[in-house]
């Protein structure tokens, strides 16, 4: 029965999978409508053409970020280095909010800490 | 998945020494050759890192043209900071095209048996599904109330589980357009109007809310 889904024998050819290339649609969708008024409609193929633009984005970012961690001989891709590709590609008004968003969750993990021990 | 890097960064820089040395000039083929041919010496990273600096200083204003041969009409201007990562990001989507690693079209449900479950499942009026509670009144009325008032369609899909939601979407169109369960191609929606659930798996609670084109 399950062979009857036309991907299903993709993980023989190591295809990649929808799923795996994209982010869910419907929290794409949900993210979306956090920014429309009440009332607004958002139509699938937006809902699509979001998931699509998403993924690159993320991809293009983090690529620029493994770049930085090859020269380095770095294994290991971390906050500081997308926040350094995100200002080295241009989004200089976005690193400084993800920076400090960052670093405030590193402070919340650190109080969490405390109140552990 | 940690992105494909490229096998031709040095030629990336070689870009880069075009763009410093005619730093005004936007010529359609600023890197073409460079770009395609393979024969490229490689730099050392001292020498790639002295380039940098007056790429970032001579660039900071100036946008540099892409290869025409991916565009379709035209040159297209980049930021010249992304024009790198753009480039690379290309040679990576080639790649995984050359491998036929990527899905072109998209699949209509994931999973076969909450597809057919969905199926089965009552509809009232309105196309939305009937919950357990209201199944064995199916009452008009109070569907057409679920259906209108936002906190009542939230209630009415929270019992749902996370895979019938997820199906919510498909089944609708599959029920407006015929279409065979066993199909894969992904049906023409003009005009059909359908739910927010998308290809969940485990996004835990979802909202339906229509949406029409």
């Amino acid at each position: 029965m399950e062979d009857s889904i036309g991907g299903s024998s993709s993980n023989d050819n190591n295809i990649i999978k929808e799923q795996d290339r994209l982010l869910p649609i419907a929290n794409v969708g949900r993210l979306m409508k956090q920014i429309l008024p009440q009332n607004a409609k958002i139509s699938k193929e937006a809902k699509e053409t979001m998931q699509e633009c998403v993924s690159e984005f993320i991809s293009f970012v983090t690529s620029e970020a493994s770049e930085k961690c090859r020269k380095e001989r770095r294994k290991t891709v971390n906050g500081d280095d997308i926040c350094w590709a995100l200002a080295t590609l241009g989004f200089d008004d976005y690193a400084e909010p993800m920076r400090r968003k960052s670093r405030t969750k590193i402070q919340e993990a650190s109080t969490n800490q405390n109140d552990l021990c | 998945m940690k992105p494909f890097l490229s096998n031709h960064t040095d030629s990336m820089y070689n870009c880069s020494q075009v763009g410093c040395s005619h730093p005004m000039a936007h010529t359609s083929y600023p890197c073409g050759d460079p770009y395609f041919g393979s024969s490229i010496v490689a730099y050392g990273p001292q020498a790639i890192n002295q380039q940098m600096v007056p790429q970032m200083l001579g660039l900071a204003s100036t946008r540099i043209a892409l290869p025409v041969d991916l565009a379709e009409d035209g040159p297209i201007y980049v930021n010249a900071k992304q024009y790198h990562g753009i480039l690379r990001r290309r040679q990576s989507r080639a790649k995984l095209e050359a491998q036929n690693k990527l899905i072109k079209s998209r699949k209509p449900y994931l999973h076969e048996s909450r597809h057919r479950h969905a199926l089965n499942r009552v509809r009232g009026s309105g196309g939305r599904f009937l919950s357990a509670k209201q199944l064995p009144q199916s009452n008009a009325e109070l569907v057409t109330d679920a259906y209108q008032k936002k906190d009542a369609s939230e209630a009415e899909n929270h019992p749902s589980s996370t895979g019938e939601n997820a199906s919510i979407t498909f089944t609708a169109i599959s029920a407006l357009t015929s279409m065979s369960s066993n199909s894969v191609n992904f049906p023409n929606m003009a005009g059909s109007s359908q739910c927010s659930g998308g290809l969940t798996f485990g996004a835990g609670a979802l909202q339906c809310t229509s949406v029409g084109r």
